[in-house]
């Protein structure tokens, strides 16, 4: 099953990767579309919300 | 209003921020700038945490150790960020965000547990923010706490994290208080796990 992370990766618009140093001269515009899209993957599809459930499916942590 | 608060605003009423409001943008300094403001008291926790501690990885989600009395003053901030509750439990609240911030989970710990941890956290400054993260040895007794939930389906990452948490801070696995906490908080073969993993 993929993870939450897998999801947001799997959404991503289809926009070629950037290295770090050259990711200042995309479009502002691209940039925040790529974030909505991460966002949006994040809340998205039965795996992620059944990851997210059952993950916190559990008792208090207690020091 | 602040600039956190003003590209928040944008975010609410469902307007594109501006290129310059965009370039100032931070995701996750909104939700600790908005906590500290009221005072709530949190630790990050989750996968943060272990980017923090140097065991790069890939993570999005944000989560945040509270204790429990802050909690109905907590969730009043987030649902005035925008946030909306997904899942409660006694352990946990989970929240979906609005537009432009990441999904956010509360662990909720009773005041006993909260104060103790507070002892054992280390400073760092994320998205700008200078916050608390829990010190490698609290921050694996939870991956371990987490692993004993027998509907936990991130099993392989909980336990790359905690392998990766004592190597990116040099734990010693022989420490006998690295020993107790595995002890305490783990499953009858972590010990075994996590040396077959470093």
């Amino acid at each position: 099953m993929r993870s939450k992370a897998d999801c947001s990766r799997s959404f991503r618009l289809p926009v070629p990767p950037q290295p770090l140093k050259e990711h200042r001269q995309l479009p502002v515009e691209t940039i925040v579309l790529q974030m909505e899209a991460l966002l949006a993957a994040a809340q998205l599809g039965p795996e992620f919300e059944l990851t997210r459930l059952t993950s916190k499916n559990r008792e208090r942590f207690r020091m | 209003m602040g600039r956190g608060n003003r590209a928040n605003q944008e975010r609410l009423e469902g307007r594109a921020p501006t290129r310059d409001k965009i370039l100032l943008m931070s995701i996750y300094a909104t939700i600790f700038e908005a906590l500290q403001k009221d005072a709530i008291p949190f630790v990050v926790i989750g996968g943060h945490a272990v980017v923090l501690h140097g065991y790069q990885r890939n993570t999005f989600d944000l989560d945040l150790l509270v204790p429990e009395g802050s909690l109905p003053a907590a969730k009043s901030v987030l649902v005035q960020l925008g946030y909306t509750p997904y899942f409660e439990s006694g352990a946990f609240l989970q929240l979906t965000p609005c537009t432009g911030l990441p999904p956010l989970d509360l662990m909720i710990v009773d005041e006993i547990t909260f104060t103790r941890l507070s002892h054992f956290t280390e400073a760092r400054v994320f998205d700008g923010w200078t916050i608390q993260i829990p010190d490698p040895k609290r921050l694996v007794a939870m991956k371990l706490h987490a692993l004993k939930a027998v509907s936990r389906l991130n099993r392989e990452k909980d336990w790359d994290d905690i392998a990766g948490v004592i190597r990116a801070s040099n734990l010693d696995i022989e420490d006998r208080e690295f020993k107790e906490i595995v002890q305490t908080y783990g499953s009858p073969g972590a010990v075994d796990e996590i040396k077959g993993r470093l």
